[in-house]
């Protein structure tokens, strides 16, 4: 079976604050967002500079420094991207969890996404495997 | 003299990137800027006060407008003339010297910004000539990723020591400016 090339958690609702919260003077953790490339183009997960923000709403608060922790279920942590663990993404999972037993990463070995299938099981959200073509892999 | 409330590493040109980079997928740290403070800048011709004007967006520069020379300066130009502040950083162009990576506000460790400088250490592990430069690198690695705020204020404890290998810490008050301890 194929490899996923990125690892994202969606994270659950009562967890997407904590996840995905922006940070003093402008820290951020790594995330993207589920958007379109033109009117047209199929929604992928995308960095956030990459996604075509334009709207005839001008009141959608898509702007927002806080995007990601207003809209979850449209943004993901990332974790692995371009087959490469992004350590600011398990950073930022493993702040949030400190006192719960689970995996770090580093001392796993099983992988990252065992690690971050770890995670899910606990209830910190879902994960969502990406291959080559940057679709998701349901089957992963 | 006012109380520190934050602590921050402004690094060296050569640490600027790795630690105040941003990442892919809009990942960056925490990050504040020595500004000039408006209303104490002066033009470098006739000496009058500044107006500021704030950039229109963020790929082009904050300008500080004369009126009565009737021109426009960078902050560049006019830095030396002015007070300064710390304040946040939510632009794109890292100066050296002028950015800095924040460790610790309002009497807290910003882990954010502790997590940059461990994963940076990390790396030099990995890229280290020798065993024994590797497991220096980790070891400082370990001993910043446990620190606690008062280690960061120890001006001559092991985790201020081994920050400094990056650049240099000061300390701010409340307002932003650079307190001694």
């Amino acid at each position: 079976m194929a490899e996923p090339v990125a690892i994202l958690l969606v994270a659950a609702s009562e967890h997407g604050k904590a996840l995905l919260r922006e940070g003093p003077c402008g820290a951020r953790p790594p995330m993207v967002v589920l958007g379109g490339k033109g009117r047209d183009g199929p929604a992928r997960w995308l960095p956030r500079d990459q996604v075509d923000w334009t709207t005839t709403n001008r009141k959608a608060p898509l702007f927002s420094q806080d995007f990601g922790q207003n809209h979850p279920a449209v943004t993901a942590l990332v974790l692995s991207w371009e087959g490469e663990n992004v350590p600011e993404g398990w950073d930022r999972l493993t702040r949030v969890a400190p006192k719960v037993d689970l995996p770090r990463l580093n001392f796993f070995p099983g992988g990252a996404l065992a690690c971050a299938r770890a995670y899910e099981r606990a209830g910190f959200g879902t994960v969502v495997c990406l291959g080559t073509d940057g679709k998701e892999m349901p089957d992963v | 003299m006012s109380d520190p409330v934050a602590i921050l590493l402004v690094p060296s040109p050569e640490h600027v990137e790795a630690l105040l980079g941003e990442r892919p997928y809009g990942s960056r740290p925490p990050r504040v800027e020595c500004r000039s403070v408006a209303g104490t800048a002066r033009c470098p011709h006739c000496k009058s006060k500044l107006r500021y004007s704030p950039a229109p967006t963020e790929q082009t520069s904050d300008l500080w407008v004369c009126d009565a020379c009737k021109e426009d300066w960078y902050e560049e130009g006019i830095f030396a003339l002015s007070e300064h502040r710390w304040e946040p950083f939510y632009g794109h162009r890292l100066q050296p010297n002028r950015c800095a990576l924040v460790l610790a506000g309002e009497n807290q460790l910003v882990f954010d910004g502790l997590d940059r400088v461990v994963r940076h250490f990390e790396k030099k592990a990995q890229a280290a000539g020798s065993e024994r430069e590797e497991h220096n690198c980790l070891f400082v690695a370990a001993l910043i990723h446990r620190a606690r705020f008062v280690d960061l204020c120890n001006e001559s404890g092991g985790v201020s020591a081994s920050l400094r290998q990056l650049g240099s810490l000061i300390l701010v008050d409340l307002e932003g400016r650079e307190v001694g301890l």
